[in-house]
């Protein structure tokens, strides 16, 4: 077994042990922190591995989350059918947006999914009939079983992203040492090199926007789940930038960084939080520091300065 | 092999070639040769496809190149190494070489005959791209652009800037995929390499081909090497 592997399995094992040394609160933390983790690392496909900076991720995310809950709560589907729902839902938009916005090109991208995610946020408000608009709905607890597991209990909700988590950091893990992987970095390290190879590019970052999206809206459907709620503003303009801190402070490019970035964001949050009012100024600090003398994140610096390996 | 003939060129509404016509042949080294700006390297993104002509015809084997798409035209088994070297500065050596091979579908075999011309490639097989010295990066560059089984290789100054020991490593690299047949297409500015290696030269100036020598016709006057490129 290599060493990209094994700190994979790790890391997995780790996580499983956590739930039974932490206190429920950090239990019920790392729950939340691994299902965001599995959007930052769909995210981290197309930004860190493909070097595609969407601000629309957000558009994915609700495109899971509504596409598991509607079709619980309105044609009470069970939970298996709601999660393939989910994430054709994500792929079919990944598919449409990817395909109209890789016509363009750095700002103007940025711009264009910027808007394609404010579209869908717009629409999930038009449809308030539905989707209760911002306000958002609760997901029966009845609902939100699997095979006889309650996902609303603490632990098959941890046990449930664990899983999700697991499946998603080994499959990113296989994807970017298959062949089409590295493909996606040699287009994010020289896009002309590779096309001078003979890679089709666009047809390249078309299918990583697309592995990228169906995954953010497995993020998306699994928050639903075992949170047992949807609402718009998940699929807000915020919620595109959260990928984006997770994966810079963690390591773009990094199998692990998304992780690391976002436990790191949740609780920078959650600790300066309990100190004062002002939370936004001191995470505001930390963050500007941290970008500052860790412009790679904080495994891509390592990666860098000590661990080459490190995938 | 390569026939281009009368292709014309601009970069948006800046004509840059105005007639290029120039050929090379399978188990030869055809030297394109021009002063700095004369639209050598523009001549070589117009083959790449990467610089749309606006009239001529850029052929090979007979296949039109010039409406091919410019991921479809490495496939057309055409090496190119550009100027500046241009590796994935973050992969590996190993990873430089896989993705090289992948693009056109080439296996271990391959990748034993391109580590085989470099050996030196092999001893840092896991060594950062960015961290190679000037030489061993045109090294890698090159092995990847072989790593297509080209039977046309496009090289853009492959010796600029690197200490003599690489030059002769490369140079002789060159050398032996001319014997193993392959058409070899050269921008070269050192008149030593020039002198040594060229069957045939094509000189270019301000976008259009000027003149055409046989080798053994330049080597028995050098000075028109001074004349066009004022060396």
């Amino acid at each position: 077994m290599d060493r990209a592997l094994a700190l994979h399995l790790g890391v997995i094992a780790a996580l499983g042990l956590a739930y039974f040394v932490l206190p429920a609160y950090h239990a019920g933390n790392l729950a939340r922190i691994m299902v965001l983790a599995i959007y930052a690392m769909g995210f981290n496909l197309a930004f860190g591995y493909t070097g595609l900076l969407s601000l629309g991720h957000a558009l994915f995310f609700g495109a899971g989350m509504y596409g598991l809950a509607l079709s619980m709560q309105h044609f009470g589907a069970p939970t298996l059918p709601a999660l393939l729902i989910a994430l054709v839902a994500s792929a079919l938009v990944a598919a449409v947006v990817g395909a109209l916005a890789l016509r363009t090109k750095g700002v103007a991208f940025m711009i264009v999914t910027l808007m394609f995610a404010q579209a869908g946020y717009l629409t999930a408000l038009y449809f308030s009939a539905w989707t209760r608009g911002e306000e958002g709905f609760v997901l029966p607890q009845a609902l939100r079983r699997f095979a006889g597991f309650d996902l609303s209990s603490a632990a098959g909700r941890y046990f449930a992203a664990l899983l999700l988590f697991a499946l998603t950091l080994l499959l990113i893990g296989a994807i970017v040492r298959a062949p089409f992987g590295r493909a996606l970095i040699a287009i994010r390290e020289n896009e002309p090199r590779a096309t001078m190879l003979g890679y089709d590019v666009q047809r390249l970052k078309w299918f990583a926007i697309i592995v990228s999206g169906t995954i953010s809206g497995l993020a998306g459907a699994t928050y639903a789940l075992l949170f047992g709620y949807a609402g718009a503003s998940f699929a807000a303009v915020p919620y595109s930038i959260l990928p984006l801190l997770y994966v810079l402070l963690g390591g773009a490019g990094t199998t692990l960084g998304p992780l690391v970035g976002t436990a790191f964001m949740i609780y920078l949050f959650d600790l300066s939080s309990s100190l004062t009012d002002a939370y936004m100024l001191i995470a505001g600090v930390v963050l500007v520091l941290l970008t500052m003398f860790l412009p790679q994140g904080m495994l891509g610096t390592l990666r860098k300065r000590a661990l080459p390996w490190l995938p | 092999m390569l026939e281009i003939t009368d292709i014309h060129a601009a970069y948006g509404r800046v004509n840059a070639l105005y007639g290029v016509s120039l050929s090379a042949r399978a188990g030869e080294i055809t030297c394109l040769l021009g002063r700095n700006g004369a639209g050598k390297t523009t001549v070589m993104r117009a083959i790449m496809g990467l610089l749309p002509i606006t009239g001529g015809t850029i052929t090979l084997d007979g296949t039109p190149l010039h409406n091919l798409r410019a991921d479809c035209i490495p496939k057309q088994r055409i090496g190119y190494v550009p100027q500046g070297r241009r590796l994935f500065a973050e992969l590996s050596v190993a990873e430089n070489i896989e993705v090289g091979l992948m693009a056109c579908g080439e296996g271990h075999d391959t990748r034993d005959w391109v580590l085989s011309l470099f050996p030196r490639l092999r001893e840092r097989l896991k060594q950062r791209a960015e961290t190679l010295s000037g030489g061993e990066q045109q090294m890698l560059a090159t092995a990847r652009a072989l790593c297509l089984r080209p039977k046309l290789l496009l090289l853009d100054e492959p010796t600029e800037g690197l200490q003599p020991s690489m030059i002769a490593q490369i140079r002789d690299v060159v050398l032996r995929m001319r014997a193993e047949g392959l058409a070899v297409l050269l921008v070269e500015q050192r008149m030593q390499a020039i002198l040594s290696m060229a069957d045939h030269a094509v000189f270019i100036e301000n976008g259009r081909t000027i003149d055409t020598l046989r080798g053994d016709a330049l080597r028995a006057n050098p000075e028109t090497l001074t004349k066009h490129l004022g060396v």
